[in-house]
Order: structure tokens, then sequence, then C-alpha cells
């Protein structure tokens, strides 16, 4: 299974330098995969320890970067939910 | 029914063993198998007075000793026996339409049960959730105050109290706990990551049972981060209730996180069992089948968050809605009177009572899941397809709807 989808690979090399709302999955300490992914200039919005995940802002530049991380498993939009009554 | 006596339900075996003088009767409902056994039996039992006979059901009623209902246990015509039990009026009409109140009355009300409402918060000032709302925490920055309307009315279908109309719309389970993760803006919208943060925090809550009324497009094939989140909760041992969405009858349309495979994934139907044109079908994005059940999710009335006008207001306090939100908590809230009855009941152990019990619809599998969820039949662990009725409190009345004058008047009067 590859890391990122196609369809967001493709759009983070067409628009590099455009900002992405994304959530990456890690292996590894999650605190120090954070410090890292700052390290390199991505905003790292969230934590979450159920599932050793990220959600960041970054360019695409960037998220392309964090793709080439062996300790990143996978990276995926942010995509939106809505409420589900009307 | 006790695998013992299984002619006896519950609750009389409680009323039983509570009799200390063995001349003191019990009102009874006895089913026969026939009406051809019910005429048939006529003569005197020791213990025991014949009352009425109905004629729609070889139903008998009668007052009995202990000696009595044993007699009556021995009577190879006598199918099962119930007591007969006070009556009241109840909700709207889908708690009374899943036999949500038969558990009421077994003192099952959610009380000492943590429930997460992820959602657009609650309406603190509520009548219907006073001294339950544990804890809340806002994940969107504007405040875990409800400016939608949304989450509040889910909140009042899992455990909203009634306060506010003498009981009628009172939730599944209005003795809950509650824990309110506020996750989607005023606006009904949110990311996914703000979800999974309301995930995390109702996990570090302790809450045994997470609603999520909400969700993204489909299709989806339950490997993203959300639908692991939400595995990763059931893991710990929580029970998670989805929504299934309302992009139906299109099939394929199931979105995240409805499509987690170990989730308790909810389509929506009317009361008269109908599935709701809008409750999203299966099947998920790598063919599982989905929604796993259906509740009601049409024109429910629950409570109503201040200064919000979400579906149809009935009065200050109420409003109806519909959708797969409605159906879900519903779910959530049942979840939660099985827990106060069975404690240890694991999640996975809770969604398969849930659907084996459910009834089937004749609907297509994609539509229906295992079919509607029946709360006794749940609690009983009911599989045959014979559901033997038991006395059924009679509905209250729908209420009437008020116009939209009166809707106006009753706005304009809270907002002053």
């Amino acid at each position: 299974m590859p890391k990122m989808p196609t369809s967001l690979r493709a759009a983070c090399k067409d628009n590099p330098r455009d900002s992405f709302d994304l959530i990456v999955r890690v292996d590894g300490d999650l605190k120090l995969r954070g410090e890292t992914m700052r390290g390199i200039g991505v905003n790292v919005r969230r934590q979450f320890k159920l599932t050793n995940t990220v959600s960041v802002r970054c360019t695409g530049e960037e998220a392309l970067t964090l793709s080439r991380r062996p300790w990143v498993k996978s990276i995926e939009p942010d995509g939106p939910v809505k409420a589900l009554g009307r | 029914m006790q695998d013992d006596r299984p002619k006896l339900s519950r609750r009389l075996l409680r009323s039983m063993d509570s009799i200390e003088d063995p001349a003191a009767e019990l009102p009874l409902i006895v089913r026969y198998s026939s009406r051809q056994r019910v005429m048939r039996h006529g003569g005197p039992m020791r213990g025991v007075r014949q009352g009425y006979r109905y004629h729609l059901r070889p139903f008998v009623h009668m007052h009995a000793t202990v000696q009595g209902i044993a007699a009556l246990e021995a009577d190879p015509d006598v199918s099962l026996i119930y007591p007969d039990l006070p009556v009241q009026a109840y909700l709207d009409a889908s708690l009374p339409h899943i036999r949500v109140p038969m558990l009421w009355q077994e003192h099952l009300t959610g009380q000492g049960i943590r429930v997460a409402v992820v959602d657009t918060g609650i309406d603190f000032d509520h009548p219907d959730f006073a001294g339950r709302i544990i804890d809340a925490a806002d994940f969107t920055g504007a405040g875990p105050g409800d400016r939608h309307g949304h989450g509040t009315h889910c909140a009042g279908v899992v455990a909203g109290s009634g306060a506010m109309s003498d009981g009628h719309y009172r939730g599944v389970a209005p003795d809950a706990e509650l824990y309110i993760a506020k996750v989607l803006r005023a606006d009904g919208q949110g990311m996914m990551s703000d979800v999974m943060m309301g995930i995390e925090w109702a996990v570090d809550q302790g809450v045994q049972v997470i609603s999520l009324s909400l969700g993204g497009p489909g299709p989806c094939d339950g490997t993203d981060a959300l639908c692991e989140t939400c595995e990763a909760a059931l893991e710990r041992g929580i029970m998670v209730c989805v929504a299934a969405g309302n992009d139906g009858p299109t099939p394929y349309t199931v979105g995240s996180p409805g499509c987690a495979a170990g989730v308790l994934t909810i389509g929506a139907a009317s009361d008269l069992d109908r599935i709701a044109t809008f409750s999203s079908r299966g099947p998920t994005a790598d063919g599982r089948t989905k929604p796993d059940v259906v509740l009601p999710g049409v024109e429910i009335i629950a409570a109503r968050a201040a200064a919000t006008v979400m579906g149809t207001p009935i009065d200050d306090w109420y409003t109806a809605a519909s959708g797969t939100s409605m159906a879900t908590p519903h779910a959530a809230g049942l979840c939660a009177l099985l827990l106060q009855a069975e404690p240890d009941l694991t999640p996975l152990e809770l969604k398969s009572r849930l659907m084996r019990t459910a009834i089937d619809l004749d609907q297509p599998a994609n539509a229906q899941g295992a079919g509607r969820v029946d709360a006794w039949r749940a609690y009983t662990d009911e599989t045959s397809d014979v559901v033997a009725p038991e006395p059924q409190p009679v509905p209250a009345p729908a209420p009437q709807n008020p116009g939209c004058l009166a809707i106006l008047a009753a706005l304009l009067a809270r907002q002053e």
C-alpha cells in the first residue's frame, strides 16, 4: 500500500507551495517524530496517542519530503466531516 | 426469560423473590399456546384467580400467589407468564416502537453509565441534562456550547430526561452520565482530526459508549485514520456507535467513520419500519456490508439548544429532526441500558447482540443491515422470529404541530 494516495501525491507535486491539511501516521516515539517534523518546517497541529498519528498543515513540498522518511507510515488528507441530521 | 424457568419473565421472578406472604397475589397476564387452549382451560387452580380473557391474542388476566404461579407454569398449555405492570405515557413514538420503555420498567435507565456525544457541543442550560453533564471539551476553539443544535438534539435522544416535557421527550438512557466533546463548528462541519481528538478525549475520560452522529463522504474502506481511531477505542473496551450517513439510497455511500469494520454503523428507518430514503447504503469500498442495523431516525423530537433552529422546532425546548444522526444516539442509549444490565459486555458482544436480535425488515442487507433493533429482544437476547408480545405501555399522543406563528412566538419569547 503506497504511503500517499496517488491523487494526494499528484496534488502535492503540482502545487508544492500550497498548504495541505494532512494526517500522518508514524512509527516510533510520537513526541520525537513531532519535533522532527517541526524541524523541517511542518506545522504540527495535533498528536494522537491512540493511533500514533499527527495532524499537520504543511506545503506540498514538505508533504513529499515527509513521505520519504522511513518512519512515516502513511499520509492522508485531513478530510471534512459534517453533522448527519437536519 | 430465565433458562431454568423459561415461561417466567425476569421482572416476574424478581417480584416473586420479594414476596414474603405466601397468600399475597401478583397481577399477571398469562399467554396460552392457542386460543383453543384458553377456551379449554376453565377449571379452578389453587392460588389462581382468573380475570378477563382477551380475544385478540390468547391472553388471560389473572391474580396468583407464588404457589399459583408455579401451578400455571406447570400447565403445558401455558406458554408465558408476565407481570401486569402499570402503564404511563412515554416519549414520542420511537422509543415505544423499539420497546425501550420495557427496559425502563426493569429499572434500566443508564444510571452510572458514561456516554460521550462527540458532536457540535451541548446547551449546558437545558434542564433535560441538569446535573448529568459530567465533563465537556471543545476542539473547535469556539467553546463547548452548542450554536448549531445538532449535538444537543443527539444528546437528548441518548439521555435527555424529558424534564421540560413531563417526560414526553425522554431519551433512551435518561440517567446516563454525559461527556460532551465539541468537534463540529456552528455550521455543523469539522475535520477528521477534530473528531479524532474528541474520541481520544472521551477515551481518556473513561467513557463506556461513544456516539458519533457525523461522517465524511463515502465510500471508504475503513483504513483511514479516523476509522483506525474508532477501532482503537473499541480495543479499549468502548462501544462506538456511528451514523451511516445521509447520502442514500445510492449504494456505496457510507463514509468514514461509518465504514470502520468494528463500529456499530446505524442507518435510519421510520417508526413504520421503512428504511429512510436518505439513509446511506453499503457496501463499503472494499465490499463489506454496511450499515449493521437501522433505528428510528425520521422526525425524532428531542432537546433543542437555545437560539438554534435546527430541524423543526416544536417549542422552546424541543425540535424534530431527521437523519442517521438521530438513529445513532438511539443505539448509544440502548448500549448504555444493556451495559447497566450486563456491565461485562464487550463492544463486540454488544454489537453482536444488537444485530442478532434485530427484526428483519426484509430489505437488502446493505440498506437495513441485520434489521431494526428491538430493545427488549436485545435485552433478553431473544433471537426467535416470533416476538412474544408483552404488555405494552400506551404511547402518548403525538404533539400537535404548533404552526409557524406559534413557533415564531416561542422563539421571540425565548430570545427575550
